[in-house]
């Protein structure tokens, strides 16, 4: 079974004066349970990549089908919705709201869900202790470190119950324990919750954590390993 | 005050970016515009009427800082300050141009933006 399939995914960048080929027909697959870390030099396409199977921007041409849907097809509109349901992101940074605490910042994701507010408060403290923060739940995420921030931002994607995660550079702003800390606990979520991941790095220190590694140079695949 | 305009751009474009639809971040602003508006203008109004109210009786003793220089110029050193109800307005525009700035600008930004570029990092 497939999750997410690209074929010839093509993404060019042409609102500057030289157009930009980020990505050049990239054929991927991935499927369920897998934890996936797409590495290469800075410039080669990671984020470009992630953007377009997280549907936060459109192709150039290619397709991206995601467990049957073709969401390159799909309006603003409706890809708002299909992100909701299906993806769950962690960014580099600007994840979490400043005016709310952990647990809230991991709530209101299932409050656009309308998930029922009781379930919803007890999920968010789970997941919050799945990610080591259970006595951080009333804290602002000023008063976090920036790896607590990131757990926050895990603990978050996962709320919504998606059917993968996306992360561009989890650990880029992460000193090196907070980063092993950060993907260790992604590897466990992995592991026993079966959660699909696929995250993006230049980060040597991380890409061992992976069982698969897709290497991407000048927006083409260069090397894909599972191990 | 740019900073938090710029946050602000980011904060809409990670909540569109994970799946808040453009008519919920519409109305989330609408809402808190409604808000610091009606608090602006009501906390502006407040403290404007009691100045007012404490000056405008006691007078404020200019002679305090400009010593007799302004009775030899045919000044009293005691004015009586009152604001004219127009006063009230301009405030209060101030007060609605402030929350524009801070919060529908940076909405109609984000709104505009494509949700990968709002999070890109710079
Ligand atoms: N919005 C954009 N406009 C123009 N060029 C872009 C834009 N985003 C990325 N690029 C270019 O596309 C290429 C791939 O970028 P990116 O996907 O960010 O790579 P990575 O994440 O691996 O560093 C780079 O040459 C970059 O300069
Ligand atoms: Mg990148």
């Amino acid at each position: 079974m497939t999750i997410i399939k690209t074929e010839k995914l093509t993404k060019v960048y042409d609102d500057n004066s030289l157009p930009v080929r980020a990505l050049n027909k990239v054929d991927l697959e991935f499927e369920p349970g897998e934890f996936t870390a797409i590495v290469g030099p800075s410039g080669s396409g990671k984020t470009t990549f992630l953007n377009m199977i997280g549907g936060l921007d459109k192709p150039t041409e290619g397709k991206i089908i995601i467990d049957g849907t073709e969401i390159s097809k799909l309006s603003d509109s409706k890809l708002i919705d299909f992100r909701l349901h299906n993806i769950g992101f962690v960014f580099q940074a600007y994840n979490l709201l400043p005016v709310l605490t952990a647990k809230e910042n991991v709530s209101f994701i299932m409050l656009l869900q309308k998930t029922d507010p009781k379930k919803m408060e007890a999920r968010a403290m789970e997941l919050l202790k799945q990610v080591g923060l259970e006595d951080k739940v009333d804290v602002r995420p000023s008063k976090l470190s920036g790896g607590q921030q990131q757990r926050v931002a895990v603990a978050r994607a996962l709320a919504s119950k998606p059917k993968f995660i996306l992360a561009d550079e989890p650990t880029a702003n992460l000193d090196t324990e907070s980063a092993f800390n950060l993907l260790d606990i992604m590897a466990r979520l992995n592991k026993e919750e079966n959660v699909t991941l696929i995250f993006s790095t230049h980060d040597q220190r991380v890409i061992e954590r992976a069982r698969r590694v897709v290497t991407l140079v000048d927006g083409a695949v260069a090397k894909d390993e599972r191990r | 005050m740019l900073m938090s305009v710029y946050e602000r751009i980011h904060e809409l474009g990670m909540l569109m970016a994970v799946g808040m639809n453009r008519r919920k971040v519409f109305g989330m602003i609408m809402f808190e515009t409604a808000f610091l508006t009606f608090l602006g203008a009501l906390g502006g109004m407040l403290l404007g009427f009691v100045t007012n109210a404490i000056t405008g009786r006691t007078g404020l003793d200019l002679a305090a800082v400009g010593g007799d220089s302004l009775n030899e110029f045919g000044y009293p050193s005691m004015v009586f300050p009152t604001m004219e109800t127009p006063m009230y307005f301009i405030l209060t525009l101030l007060v609605v141009i402030m929350v524009f700035i801070t919060s529908i600008f940076p909405a109609v930004k984000a709104l505009k933006l494509k949700p990968a570029e709002a999070v890109r990092k710079e």
